[in-house]
């Protein structure tokens, strides 16, 4: 398989009047022809600035791009200029947002929003914008195209309006998809429904997912290879089943840990990862995680642990990672 | 759509009466006597005291203030607008036909003017935000909205005045009879109004985008690759628009009273000119109808604006 999309090295600052905030501190990843790749972690992780720094959407000032490299089939995306990043964003990588009742525009028909980027700047004839938006809104299962594409945001539910972010993101063709928390707002119900169908798009088309949420659950079902954010840095990376029978960040045990089940009593008491989540102004010294750890060591106050693979494809930044085995699981729960 | 264009209209009339029944009273309680304007010198003496209420038996003045009100709300309807001047004579009809081209004008004029400068330049400040251009804008719509505008168009005509000899025409002539002397005499007014007038909607303009173009949606078109041009006008600008619309229309009530004003400074014969005339007259019928018919304008005009808005948003009219 080969990569369609490599993060190198990024690092993505905000100047708040706190103080300079590190959201994104060197994050590597690459995500491949195919694939769906999940992005997990707690909100402020820096999974949203992630992705939102590979297609330069971060809002400047206060935040900033201070290095780091952005390769879409081998070309930089951050030394683009910007008209040249305009012909990426749409063709190469798409976007679904979070806020499906705030990220569609209340004064234009869906229609119009759907064929926009058709007409002016694919080049489609009005005619051929309209077909290919009928055929666009029967692929995310919306009946009765005719009648919606000439309807308003307000007309559609939340579910609906995610199909037709869909629509709307995949209407170019890119060959990655990038879905930032797609399913978050959404009920229960409709959500299983939402990410079978962006999957089961995107298998068709051949191309690309990234997922970024905080729901394991989403993740083991539907991501092939996982990145395990914390405090701006990937702390744990390997294939969907890895990271879940074998979790070798105290972080993402921790993650797993305070899942709910169903299988066990409700008696039994919700496992949380202990503490807040980092002040990202004022991160504590060496490992971000040492405070929250329970397993922490004199040598993670003091030193920043690698990304570093412990068995086959299997990365983990954690001093301990290799003593984190099935045992030191058993013990945790 | 049909229904909330149907249920707009039907308010606009109760608004109607409810104003006409404040401005025929004000002008009840309103100091000074017309008899007196009318008749002059010493107004003490028996003879002069009959001779006033004679006049005010003419004039009606002494029926009941209910038949009053409704002999004026019906002839307000018939066309005769009260009847004519008690001071001139004048049919109020004709000093309507007379007025009412001028003030509409100056107001077209304005709002025009106004309306090219604002949405532009409220646009770009926004866009240039803590930029020179927003500087610029930012300096020039203060400037607009905080000197008054007598202020603004008496230092005009001493600036005209003083560097360049000139004043604007003494005489007003019809847009038809000499469209230049016309023009020289109503733009400086339509100017300073349109100061006034856009400086605010150029704020509103300039805050509303700024909202706007933070919205997610703004963020959605981006994420599909449109021209920022495209982002902007076709994505942000028509949200921003519905705010400063509303605004907008609800500033037109200060436009107009900035008419009455600039009418008098730079002697154009208006309503406004003509409501002041006929308060120092006491010429109750005028003013009272004059009065009547800037109000009816400006809730003519609101119900105008509040259909262009339901047809920008079409949440407005859903529901």
């Amino acid at each position: 398989m080969s990569v369609v999309l490599e993060i190198e090295d990024l690092r993505t600052y905000f100047d708040t009047e706190g103080g300079l905030v590190k959201a994104v501190d060197g994050v590597s990843y690459t995500v491949e022809e195919g694939e769906t790749l999940g992005l997990v972690g707690e909100s402020g992780g820096g999974k949203s600035v992630t992705a939102l720094s590979g297609i330069r959407l971060i809002p400047t000032p206060p935040g900033r791009i201070v290095s780091g490299r952005v390769l879409y089939k081998g070309q930089d995306l951050l030394e683009l200029s910007l008209d040249g990043m305009r012909h990426i964003r749409g063709r190469a990588i798409g976007m679904i947002f979070q806020e499906p009742m705030t990220s569609l525009n209340p004064v234009l028909s869906i229609g119009r929003q759907l064929t926009e980027p058709l007409i002016t700047e694919l080049g489609l004839s009005k005619y051929d914008a309209n077909a290919r938006a009928h055929e666009l809104l029967a692929s995310v299962e919306i009946s009765d195209p005719e009648r919606r594409l000439a309807q308003f945001p307000h007309h559609f539910s939340g579910g609906m309006r995610q199909r037709v972010m869909i629509a709307m993101a995949l209407s170019c063709n890119p060959a990655v998809l990038i879905a930032d928390e797609p399913t978050t707002a959404l009920d229960v119900t409709v959500q299983a429904q939402i990410l079978e169908l962006m999957q089961r798009l995107t298998e068709e088309r051949g191309g690309a997912l990234v997922i970024i949420t905080h729901n394991l659950g989403v993740v083991a079902r539907y991501a092939d290879r996982v990145n395990v954010m914390y405090a701006g840095k990937i702390v744990e990376r390997s294939s969907a089943t890895a990271v879940y029978g074998d979790p070798r960040h105290p972080y993402t045990l921790g993650l797993m840990s305070s899942v709910p089940r169903l299988d066990l009593p409700v008696t039994e008491r919700l496992v949380q990862v202990d503490g807040q989540p980092p002040n990202l102004v004022d991160l504590p010294p060496g490992c971000a995680f040492q405070p929250r750890c329970p397993y922490a060591q004199e040598q993670c106050l003091e030193a920043v642990p690698e990304l570093m693979q412990t068995v086959d494809n299997h990365y983990a930044a954690c001093f301990i990672a290799d003593q984190l085995g099935a045992g030191a699981k058993a013990g945790q729960a | 759509m049909r229904r909330y264009i149907g249920r707009r209209v039907l308010l606009y009339f109760p608004t109607l009466l409810l104003a006409s029944m404040a401005i025929f009273a004000i002008m009840r309680v309103l100091p000074g006597d017309v008899t007196q304007v009318i008749l002059g010198g010493d107004q003490t003496t028996p003879r002069a005291l009959a001779q006033a209420e004679d006049l005010r038996q003419r004039l009606g003045l002494n029926d009941n203030i209910v038949i009053q009100y409704f002999r004026w709300v019906w002839s307000m309807i018939n066309g005769e607008f009260g009847g004519a001047s008690i001071v001139s004579r004048e049919p109020i009809s004709e000093i309507i036909a007379r007025r009412l081209p001028v003030t509409l004008e100056l107001a077209a004029w304005t709002t025009l003017i106004a309306w090219a400068i604002s949405i532009p330049s409220g646009v770009i400040a926004a866009m240039y935000q803590n930029r020179m251009p927003d500087y610029f804008v930012r300096i020039v719509t203060v400037a607009g909205t905080a000197l008054p505008n007598f202020w603004i168009a008496l230092m005009l005509i001493l600036i005209m005045l003083i560097f360049f000899s000139w004043t604007p025409p003494i005489f007003y002539l019809d847009l038809w009879e000499n469209p230049v002397q016309h023009m020289l005499k109503i733009i400086w007014a339509a100017l300073i109004l349109a100061w006034g007038y856009s400086s605010y909607l150029t704020r509103v303009t300039r805050s509303t985008m700024l909202e706007v173009l933070r919205q997610d949606y703004v963020r959605t078109a981006r994420s599909r690759g449109l021209r920022e041009r495209a982002v902007v006008l076709r994505h942000a600008l028509p949200n921003a628009m519905i705010p400063v619309l509303t605004l907008g229309g609800l500033q037109l009530a200060t436009l107009l009273s900035g008419t009455v004003i600039l009418e008098t400074v730079f002697s154009l014969p208006g309503i406004g000119q003509g409501v002041v005339q006929a308060a120092t007259e006491r010429d109750y019928p005028v003013i009272q109808s004059l009065v009547m018919l800037l109000v009816t304008l400006m809730l003519t005009l609101n119900v105008v604006i509040d259909i262009i808005y339901a047809k920008i948003d079409p949440r407005i009219s859903y529901g």
